[in-house]
């Protein structure tokens, strides 16, 4: 043990005499997720959920669609969308240009249809790039269709009436006439009233006081989506440095010299392991410590966080110990294991969501270690322990570690 | 025998078709300095990878003070290696490269900084101990090699061409420490292919060849396989069957090898060299250069090879 750590603290030393490499590889993913944090982030409070842009084309311009258009604007509604009312022609150009969600035709006569009692349509025209905003002025709109459809259903008499008294002037109004529909109506409210009052089912809302210190209400921080997806790759990129440092001592000279002593040749590949493994925590370690400080980014409950980010570094540096003991030299390794990061990270969700991958590509991430170590991290910001990921990445990373003593041994000797 | 501190019996390696070693067999007494001379292929560095564990798949054995040195990993702490490469960490200061190696060898922390101050002194290099090795020249960062080797007081010390890359004197300087060492009681092998270093502080030297060893000796028994004749080099314009034929016919001459405009032979008189002369210019040999040297390793590696230890 006591030349095992003997290694690792020479290794560290040299590290911290030439620590460029490593720096580099910290620096790339904070700048990468500033990039495409500030890209997809909204304007103003970063900790809010982006307004959807909605075109509205109102045909009717009468009691419905002002309704409808109130819907819209109501506070709660406000805070989702931001409505502009337009022309067909205008709202068409505008959607085909991507710069709104969805462009709502409001048709003709839809007041006087909904007065008749009579079916309306709406037309929705969704924006084919984006795949989540338009579905939910979708899901709005079947909503208000069913609101305004029982509405019609429950006060089809009154409305009726209604209807009947735009037709007529003021003057020929009189109060005998309207008494018996309010009448009705007054019925209907306070029967209702049953029903909806206090409502079986609330919407419960909760606005948290700002706290002296600004502390900010939990949202949607992207950084906190971007940074492990991409940190992830880095990490692989830092470790692989530390084990092919076996390669790297091997042409040097300095591995044999090692041997030379009475160590055994798994105490020093045990030796390198753990340099990459400790390096590698010790890194994110850093990165979290960042993500906090520069993004403000909540990863949860770290005792969790401390034991997935051991175990992936586990993983990895079994990885390219394994890996390392089939490369010629160490040119070979840097040649070969960058595609092989790179590979693991675009299949893996370090690039692209795998959500959004087409169906094979989502199967062949769950072979990469980035997908269940984003996976994981996922469910800890959530505050859940990874069961899953923890247990793949642990069996895993044992059986890398094992063969990688076992062909390293082999590796070391001529 | 009681003072014999390494013996090699029967060594075979072999790298595919290629013979490394064949049926090697030495043994070194304690405070020896035993010089392996041969050319490139001879064998050398395999002999030291062997002894240094690195290379396995071989047939003899190797016993260190009566024990099989590759079933004890005790004993490799009593034998140090200075290889061929430059191997330490050149990011790492000269202090911490000793404190490392040594660390290796499980001295406790307080004589191996004392013995790391004591090699630094010895090798010169106490003034910079503290800076990057990067910034030593040849010279120096060849005896830092060295003093890694000796860090923690070998028995038995492997060098594996000490002084390849370096300047005259700084190899004089490096000479001079060895031999030091060697004096001090720790027995050396020192694998070399430069004449000059093998006689300077060898005092026994193996020659070897494709594998073999071709002679054993100290450096007076060595000269005696050629006897005490001078070495004489002509150099000219002649084909080498012309000579041959000519030097074939003269008494008391032995040719030790002939090429087209290069011949190497011993006389048992240099009086007798002007009418060797007289002789090459009746036969129309054109003779431009001729060198007359004292018996030394050079001639008996050529006796027993046929060719140049350069070569």
């Amino acid at each position: 043990m006591k030349r095992i750590l003997l290694i690792f603290k020479k290794d560290l030393k040299k590290r911290a005499k030439s620590p460029y490499a490593v720096l580099i590889l910290l620096f790339i993913p904070f700048v990468m997720t500033s990039i495409l944090g500030l890209v997809f982030s909204p304007s103003g409070d970063e900790n809010t959920f982006p307004k959807i842009k909605v075109l509205v084309v109102d045909k009717d311009k009468n009691i419905a669609s002002k309704f409808l258009i109130q819907a819209f604007e109501n506070p709660q509604m406000k805070d989702m969308f931001r409505i502009s009312i337009v022309d067909e022609t205008e709202g068409k150009k505008q959607i085909s240009k991507g710069k709104a969600s969805a462009l709502l035709i409001i048709p003709e006569n839809f007041s006087d249809n909904i007065l008749k009692n009579k079916k309306s349509e709406f037309q929705l025209i969704k924006n084919p790039s984006e795949r989540f905003l338009p579905v939910i002025v979708e899901e709005f709109m079947n909503t208000f269709a069913v609101i305004v459809s029982g509405f019609v259903q429950v006060f089809a008499e009154e409305i009726q009436g209604i209807r009947l008294l735009t037709e007529m002037q003021f003057k020929d109004i009189s109060i005998a006439e309207i008494t018996p529909f309010l009448e009705k109506s007054k019925q209907k409210i306070i029967t209702l009233q049953d029903y909806l009052d206090p409502p079986l089912i609330k919407l419960k809302e909760e606005m948290k006081e700002k706290e002296k210190k600004e502390q900010k209400q939990p949202g949607f921080n992207i950084f906190a989506f971007v940074l492990p997806a991409i940190s992830i790759m880095f990490l692989l990129f830092i470790i692989e440095i530390f084990l092919r440092d076996i390669l790297t001592e091997r042409e040097k000279g300095t591995l044999q010299r090692i041997l030379f002593s009475s160590i055994r040749p798994v105490e020093y590949i045990l030796a390198k392991i753990l340099s990459g493994w400790l390096m590698g925590i010790m890194a994110y370690l850093i990165i979290v410590a960042a993500g906090i400080l520069i993004f403000d980014i909540s990863w949860g409950n770290y005792l969790y966080l401390f034991g997935f980010i051991a175990v992936t570094c586990f993983w990895i540096a079994g990885f390219f110990a394994l890996l390392n003991s089939f490369f010629k030299n160490r040119n070979q390794a840097g040649a070969i294991t960058a595609p092989i990061v790179i590979i693991f990270s675009a299949f893996g969700g370090s690039m692209v969501q795998v959500s959004q991958m087409p169906e094979a590509f989502q199967t062949v991430s769950r072979f990469t270690l980035n997908y269940w170590f984003i996976t994981g991290v996922e469910k800890i910001t959530k505050g859940n322990f990874p069961a899953l990921p923890f247990l793949i990445i642990s069996v895993t990373g044992t059986v890398l570690f094992i063969l990688s003593i076992i062909f390293l041994k082999k590796k070391i000797r001529v | 025998m009681a003072d014999e501190i390494l013996e090699i019996k029967k060594l075979n390696k072999s790298y595919d078709d290629i013979t490394a070693l064949s049926d090697f067999s030495i043994s070194l007494k304690k405070g020896e300095i035993l010089g392996l001379l041969g050319p490139n292929g001879a064998g050398k560095t395999t002999l030291i990878s062997i002894l240094s564990g690195t290379v396995k798949d071989f047939t003899g054995s190797v016993t260190f003070k009566g024990k099989n040195l590759f079933s004890n990993r005790k004993l490799k702490n009593h034998l140090g290696i200075v290889p061929q490469d430059m191997a330490f960490y050149e990011e790492l200061n000269a202090v911490d490269n000793l404190l490392f190696w040594g660390g290796l060898y499980d001295i406790p922390s307080g004589k191996l900084k004392k013995r790391a101050a004591e090699l630094l002194e010895i090798m010169e290099l106490k003034e910079r101990a503290k800076e990057p090795i990067k910034n030593f020249s040849g010279g120096m960062k060849r005896r830092l090699n060295v003093a890694i080797g000796l860090i923690h007081e070998p028995e038995l010390l492997l060098l594996d061409e000490p002084t390849v890359g370096i300047d005259v004197h700084a190899k004089v300087k490096l000479l001079e420490i060895i031999r030091n060492v060697g004096e001090k009681g720790t027995s050396i092998i020192f694998t070399t292919h430069q004449l000059m270093e093998a006689e300077e502080i060898c005092s026994r030297i193996v020659i070897m060849d494709k594998g073999a060893i071709l002679a054993n000796g100290t450096l007076d028994e060595l000269i005696k396989i050629v006897g005490e004749k001078e070495l004489v080099d002509i150099a000219g314009d002649f084909p080498a069957h012309r000579i041959a034929e000519i030097l074939k016919k003269i008494k008391d001459v032995d040719i030790l090898s002939v090429t087209d405009n290069l011949a190497n032979l011993t006389l048992d008189n240099t009086d007798r060299i002007p009418s060797l002369l007289e002789l090459f210019f009746k036969n129309d040999i054109k003779v431009s250069d001729l060198k007359i040297k004292s018996p030394n390793l050079e001639t008996v590696f050529l006796k027993l090879t046929g060719r140049s230890l350069r070569d």
